[in-house]
């Protein structure tokens, strides 16, 4: 069987974070009954989706769609919000559900916080396709393969992230 | 899936976001501030630790999910978050911690287990993406029962915390000498997980590991046990292991010895040392099991405190050092207990005369490593196939036909060091098989439940035997295998076998040689020959035609590999009686003259003259075989069989 293309398979990816704008839609709904369960879910959740969209992308671009890239986008991106978070404002312990406001108030910070998501699920994505049949030596042996990918990306997405905040965010304010 | 087995697949799903967990702690420890100081480093080890449940969510969502996708995982994490803020909403002093991740994780594969396979023909919405919503709707049942029962459920873990809490350093010990007794069995996650992600709670972490690395004084209680045993303990025993040796298997004991020894003082991952005695002597696993118990106690005592990302071994050590409290203490203790141990290890080994590695009676095949069972003339050919196959799959390979091959297995699953099977039967498992395929050991733990040591590098083995094991799964990885040279010829069609030489047929099983017999070749047929002309069964490359001449190899345009060998243990005769008319790399026909033999040579000089056409690439499932009734065969004009791609 031959791999599915890039491009399909990243289209397949972005059906993901349209089904959680479903799931957020529904919760959104269900809040309206006033009932806290619901209400819980449907304030936080926005904040919710750059995580799914940084996991279906990595899911996406993976070649085989397998769990360990999902992992590893989500590791990605919770790794480079909270690098980001801690270079633009140091008192700030970083928290999924209170983004830091990088200036424009809340709207420009999801938008914001979705574009990172796209860079750091993209970057899980890649090194899962370079890195997920690594062999390394006997006595790390067990960190080898699929589970060294959240582990690399992990360590990409803290530098991306201070990168992001230092040098990207200063230019364009 | 039975309960023993479920319970096993949770504690190997938790090895995935485990093992993200040591970059956590080192990110957490470098840039902390009695390190490197930088905030950034530090943070972004730190948020590994605070969503931890998430990542539980996924890593039990993928483990469970029969497929292991993404989708599973990214289902997982909806759930999780539906539940933890959905009870937060109905009541906002519930805080379900590392149990919420637990609860999505175990409870999203009900649903997606149901719908992940149907209509895969729709790349856009398929069964996947409606088993993600259908499992935000049913989170909802989640929410509302949790709502209402966990305020009950966190009374009941709290009075459980104080009762561990006042157990003190007994508790510790108890828990030291609990977590190596279940070892071999697997469920030791289970237990780590709540002592060392739920418990105790510091500036609302919880967990013995996380709140360590909040910065808790009290926290380490259930680490800072392991290390004297990790670090200098089980050294002790592997080099009592080496110098209880035979003399002349010292060096190869050593060898072995000092690459686990190794793992386990820097890394902390001592199952390749234990399970090298744990089944050949059980009363020292137990006094091992003890010693681990007795060093908690003694450590906990002491009031000294270290924690671990990951295990306890010097890497932890010296990362979380300077976090710890007296961590230098554990030096000397370690260094007490390393001769404690090599002193145990070495009288008991002497003493009860145990066959650890090294010393085993010379028939032995326990330490055989990939050993090939075959006779001699297969060596050759043995070697080629490794050569052109890694490894893992030719231990795979044999695995698979030691276990009865898909009528038999069921699931295939791995954690650190071991392969984790379910299979129909366990008694019919061939285990010597497997031991000589250089497993290091075989637990049948029920009916049901089979587990292969391998050890740190299980993961390849597995992803081999998957391939095998799955013709579908087998076609999507298809670009992994595309590295082996015979694997990408393959083109989807069928192809005709015939006989290679006059004769009548009969079935493999009962060519008296197990190397056939048993199918360790792979899937063939047997012909009585009449006369000595041999004939290629099939156009192709031949492929092989030693100086023996005793045997030939085709590679078909389909890519099968079709051996001819003539004789049994015709090897033996070097050539002798046996004239080549064709060569190695030669393009052959189906039909034409390979080999002219003197049958008379062959019957009185060797085991029989029956001939073997075997497909020695069967193994890797990729062909489906319609075979012909068995009879008088014609060479180069009957039909032996056809073979078509899957």
């Amino acid at each position: 069987m031959k791999q599915v293309k890039l491009y399909k398979r990243l289209f397949a990816g972005l059906i993901y974070p349209v089904l959680a704008l479903i799931v957020y839609a529904f919760f959104w709904l269900l809040s309206l009954t006033g009932f806290g369960g619901f209400s819980g879910v449907a304030h936080t959740f926005g904040y919710f989706l750059p995580l799914i969209l940084s996991v279906g992308l990595a899911i996406g671009i993976s070649r085989d769609q397998s769990g360990a890239s999902a992992l590893a986008g989500c590791v990605g991106y919770l790794v480079f919000s909270a690098s980001l978070t801690s270079i633009v404002n140091a008192k700030l312990v970083f928290d999924l559900t209170m983004p830091v406001t990088v200036g424009g108030g809340l709207t420009v910070t999801i938008i914001f916080f979705l574009i990172c998501a796209c860079l750091t699920g993209t970057v899980a994505g890649w090194l899962y396709n370079k890195f997920y049949n690594i062999h390394l030596p006997d006595w790390l042996a067990f960190f080898g393969g699929r589970r060294f990918v959240p582990i690399i990306t992990s360590v990409y997405a803290l530098f991306l992230g201070a990168f992001v905040a230092q040098i990207v965010l200063a230019h364009i304010k | 899936m039975n309960g023993l087995g479920g319970l096993q697949r949770l504690g190997k799903s938790l090895m995935l976001p485990i093992a993200v967990l040591p970059a956590a702690g080192l990110l957490n420890r470098l840039g902390a501030s009695d390190v490197l100081n930088i905030p950034f480093i530090n943070a972004g080890g730190n948020s590994i630790f605070s969503y931890l449940p998430l990542l539980f969510a996924m890593g039990i969502a993928i483990g469970l999910s029969r497929d292991g996708k993404g989708a599973a995982a990214l289902s997982g994490a909806i759930v999780y978050f539906i539940l933890n803020f959905g009870v937060v909403g109905v009541d906002k002093n519930i805080n379900m911690g590392v149990f919420a991740g637990f609860i999505a994780g175990l409870f999203t594969p009900i649903i997606y287990n149901r719908f992940y396979d149907k209509m895969t023909d729709r790349p856009y919405f398929n069964g996947k993406h409606l088993a993600i919503l259908l499992n935000a709707v049913a989170a909802i049942v989640l929410v509302l029962i949790f709502g209402v029962v966990w305020p009950y459920v966190q009374d009941v873990l709290n009075s459980i915390n104080s009762w561990i809490v006042s157990a003190g350093a007994v508790g510790a010990a108890v828990f030291g000498f609990a977590n190596r007794m279940l070892i071999p069995t697997g469920l030791h996650h289970v237990l780590n997980t709540y002592l060392w992600f739920g418990f105790g709670k510091y500036h609302g972490v919880t967990g013995d590991i996380n709140r360590f690395f909040a910065g808790d004084p009290t926290a380490g209680t259930y680490q800072v046990g392991f290390f004297p045993i990790m670090m200098f303990g089980l050294p002790g025993a592997a080099l009592a292991m080496v110098l209880t040796a035979k003399k002349e298997k010292r060096k190869e004991t050593f060898g072995m010895m000092l690459s686990v020894a190794l793992t386990a003082f820097l890394t902390g991952i001592t199952e390749p040392i234990e399970f090298s005695f744990m089944f050949l002597a059980y009363p020292l696993y137990v006094v091992h099991a003890l010693l681990a118990g007795i060093s908690g106690l003694i450590t906990n005592l002491l009031g000294i405190k270290l924690g671990f990302s990951f295990s306890a071994g010097a890497i932890d050590f010296a990362l979380n050092f300077t976090h710890g409290t007296r961590a230098w203490e554990l030096i000397p203790i370690g260094i007490v207990f390393f001769f404690v141990y090599f002193g145990i290890f070495y009288w008991a080994i002497k003493k009860f005369d145990i066959k650890t590695p090294g010393r085993e009676d010379d028939d032995a095949i326990a330490f055989a490593g990939a050993g090939i069972i075959s006779d001699q003339g297969f060596d050759e050919e043995a070697q080629t196939q490794s050569q052109s196959k890694d490894k893992y799959q030719v231990m795979a390979d044999r695995f698979f036909r030691a276990i009865g091959g898909n009528d038999n297995l069921e699931v295939i699953d791995y954690c650190t060091t071991r392969l984790r099977l379910t299979v129909k039967d366990t008694e019919s498992v061939n285990e010597k098989a497997i031991k000589a395929a250089g497993a290091r050991g075989v637990v049948k733990l029920n009916q049901k439940n089979l587990q292969i040591i391998i050890g740190t590098d299980v993961e390849f083995v597995a992803d081999a035997l998957k391939f095998i094991a799955d013709p579908v799964h087998a076609a999507a990885a298809a670009p992994t295998a595309a590295n082996a040279p015979d694997s990408g010829a393959a083109l989807p069609g069928t192809e005709k076998i015939y006989a290679p030489a006059d004769g009548k047929t009969l079935p493999l099983k009962e060519v008296p040689d197990p190397v056939f017999s048993q199918g360790m070749m792979g899937k063939g047929i047997a012909i009585r020959p009449e006369n000595g002309v041999f004939v290629a069964p099939v156009g192709g490359e031949l492929i092989q035609l030693g100086k023996t001449k005793h045997a030939f190899g085709i590679r078909t345009p389909l890519g099968e590999e079709i051996l001819v060998h003539i004789g049994l243990d015709t090897v033996n005769l070097k050539g002798e009686g046996f004239a080549a008319f064709a060569k190695e790399g030669d393009q052959v026909a189906a039909g034409q003259k390979i080999i002219e033999a003197d049958l008379k040579t062959i019957r009185e000089k060797a085991k029989s003259d029956l001939t073997m056409v075997v497909v020695t690439n069967s193994m890797a499932n990729k062909f489906t075989f319609d075979w012909a009734e068995p009879g008088h065969v014609k060479a180069g004009e009957t039909l032996l069989f056809e073979s078509r791609t899957k």
